[in-house]
């Protein structure tokens, strides 16, 4: 009898540091993926502001680009680890935003002609073909800023 | 002299060829599909283009599609009547009907009729636009009274697409596979090609970014191109359009143009097939090549690519189908296909200040709900068959 009882004490106590363990691991991942979430979103404004022109686009645009890539792989490798079947908002979010992104990278690998922004400016208008986020304008500002510059 | 019993079967046969035709051709005008009959702009359109253009004329030819303006005044066999068991084939000249009636015979249509059927009693919130006046009618979509679409109109419409999906494949265009076509077509319109609004025009509910696309010369036009200088047979009709195109830039606010019967209809299923190569070639492929590449020899493989440029075609546009890539990529194919079902979502302010969810793979999940509801009014045994293959088992193979 005071076996039994022992054994139901260990399991129960087991089942809750799991259980905790888990919660922890669990609120952990959050945590982390909502700070890399905040630096991606950091980053993504502070280009929205700067000055982007065709003499700086090369080496600004390519260490944000670099630093947002790394930011969405670190979400991704943090989900990839999760006992659950995780994939997060903030992962698909990140995701969308760097391809959206995408006309400036154009601009930024090319030589800047009239025809590489002609290019960019469509781009940007397929990307947006019925949902235009509020990024799209921040964007469309910028192709023009360089493009004319 | 007594007629010989073959003579009187060829004779016999070219009348019920013809008869068949007639009432094939009346009850289906007398049947809406969807729609009701008094509204029958559709019906007027087709007629037209069968009496004046060249790319209906192609399709119906290579088709063998049945006209009933030209049958209903074909004489009746007077023999056949008498005696009923005329009409059945002697032995000896069984299986020739199909090289008497000028063989080779029609090429496969695409679609099964029950399924167009199916899909087609679905209704979208949206005007429809009478042609070639563009008159617009007000939408009810609970009540099924817009333009009747019959069976006659079905089968060319399926006809079309199996003529320039045909094309497009042996061009060496990558499009969606026809059991991904038949889903898009059910979620965009239905297969009712009279839907306008600012959101998309037509069959494939195509919009002017779109159209814009296809002619850019440094994304889809080459295609356009391609089809324009083809010599293959599949390609007859959809030349045509192609040619026309290359010359005058067709607008989308020209509605008619890309929905009535004889060029516009048409032209909307030829864009919406180009579009996907284009899409394919320049948005998808580049992004999903490494995975293609890692899991090549993987039997699952077309699908993931299917569904990968399915998503594309959706409001969410190309950057919602990179995204999804994005997210999935390090998944196997089977995993892959696996997570895709469920919504990848986030929430965005718009300009106009208002949150709004974004889902990556919006427009697949949503295809797949109308499967549902299309499987649920299938008639059986297509009904257990799509139970357990999906709109493959709308595809004539």
């Amino acid at each position: 009898m005071r076996q039994s009882l022992v054994i139901t004490l260990l399991v129960t106590l087991f089942i809750g540091v799991s259980t905790s363990f888990a919660t922890t691991k669990e609120g952990s991942e959050k945590n982390n993926i909502a700070r890399l979430f905040e630096q991606f979103e950091k980053e993504k404004s502070d280009l929205f502001k700067s000055d982007l022109t065709k003499a700086n686009i090369k080496s600004k645009f390519e260490a944000t680009s670099k630093n947002l890539e790394k930011f969405l792989d670190e979400v991704k490798a943090i989900e990839a680890k999760s006992d659950s079947d995780l994939l997060t908002n903030e992962g698909n979010e990140m995701a969308y935003d760097i391809e959206v992104l995408e006309p400036l990278k154009t601009l930024a690998a090319g030589l800047l002609t009239k025809e590489e922004c002609v290019k960019a400016k469509f781009e940007h208008e397929l990307n947006f073909p019925v949902i235009e986020d509020e990024q799209a304008a921040s964007i469309q500002n910028l192709i023009n800023t360089i493009c004319t510059n | 002299m007594k007629t010989p019993i073959s003579s009187v079967y060829l004779r016999c046969l070219a009348s019920f060829t013809l008869l068949t035709a007639t009432s094939f051709s009346t009850s289906a005008q007398e049947t809406c599909l969807s729609g009701k009959k008094e509204n029958g702009n559709l019906i007027t359109q087709l007629n037209m283009a069968k009496a004046k253009s060249p790319v209906t004329e192609i399709i119906y030819k290579q088709y063998k599609l049945k006209d009933a303006t030209l049958v209903e005044a074909s004489p009746k066999c007077a023999e056949c009547e008498k005696d009923k068991k005329l009409m059945e084939p002697p032995k000896e000249i069984e299986g020739l009907s199909s090289r008497l009636n000028g063989a080779p015979s029609a090429p496969t249509l695409v679609f099964k009729p029950e399924c167009l059927a199916t899909s087609n009693t679905f209704s979208a919130g949206t005007n429809e636009v009478a042609c070639p006046h563009g008159e617009k009618m007000k939408a009810n979509k609970s009540k099924n009274n817009g333009l009747c679409i019959t069976n006659e109109i079905m089968t060319y419409q399926n006809a079309v697409i199996s003529s320039f999906l045909s094309c497009a494949r042996r061009s060496g265009l990558t499009t969606f596979s026809a059991s991904s076509l038949y889903k898009m077509f059910s979620i965009e319109s239905a297969f009712k090609p009279q839907y306008a609004s600012r959101g998309g025009v037509g069959m494939g509910q195509l919009t002017s970014i779109f159209v814009e696309d296809i002619h850019q010369p440094w994304r889809g036009r080459k295609f356009l191109e391609k089809i324009s200088k083809s010599d293959l047979q599949e390609c007859e009709a959809a030349k045509l359009i192609a040619q026309e195109d290359l010359l005058s830039k067709p607008k989308i606010a020209d509605t008619c143009s890309f929905i009535q019967s004889g060029k516009g209809l048409e032209r909307n299923i030829l864009y919406s097939l180009v579009g996907m190569a284009n899409s394919w070639e320049k948005d998808i492929e580049p992004k999903l090549k490494s995975y293609l590449e890692k899991n090549k020899n993987n039997p699952l493989i077309d699908e993931v690519k299917d569904i990968a440029l399915v998503n594309a075609y959706g409001h969410g546009g190309r950057v919602a189908a990179r995204a999804l890539i994005s997210r999935l990529e390090s998944l196997p194919p089977e995993k892959f296909l696996d997570r895709v079902k469920k919504p990848l979502s986030f929430s965005k302010r718009l300009t106009n200040g208002k949150m709004q969810s974004i889902n990556l793979n919006g427009y697949s999940v949503g295809m797949a709900e109308r499967q549902e509801k299309i499987n649920a009014k299938l008639p059986e045994p297509l009904k257990s068959e799509h139970k357990n293959q999906g709109a493959l088992a709308c595809v004539n193979h």
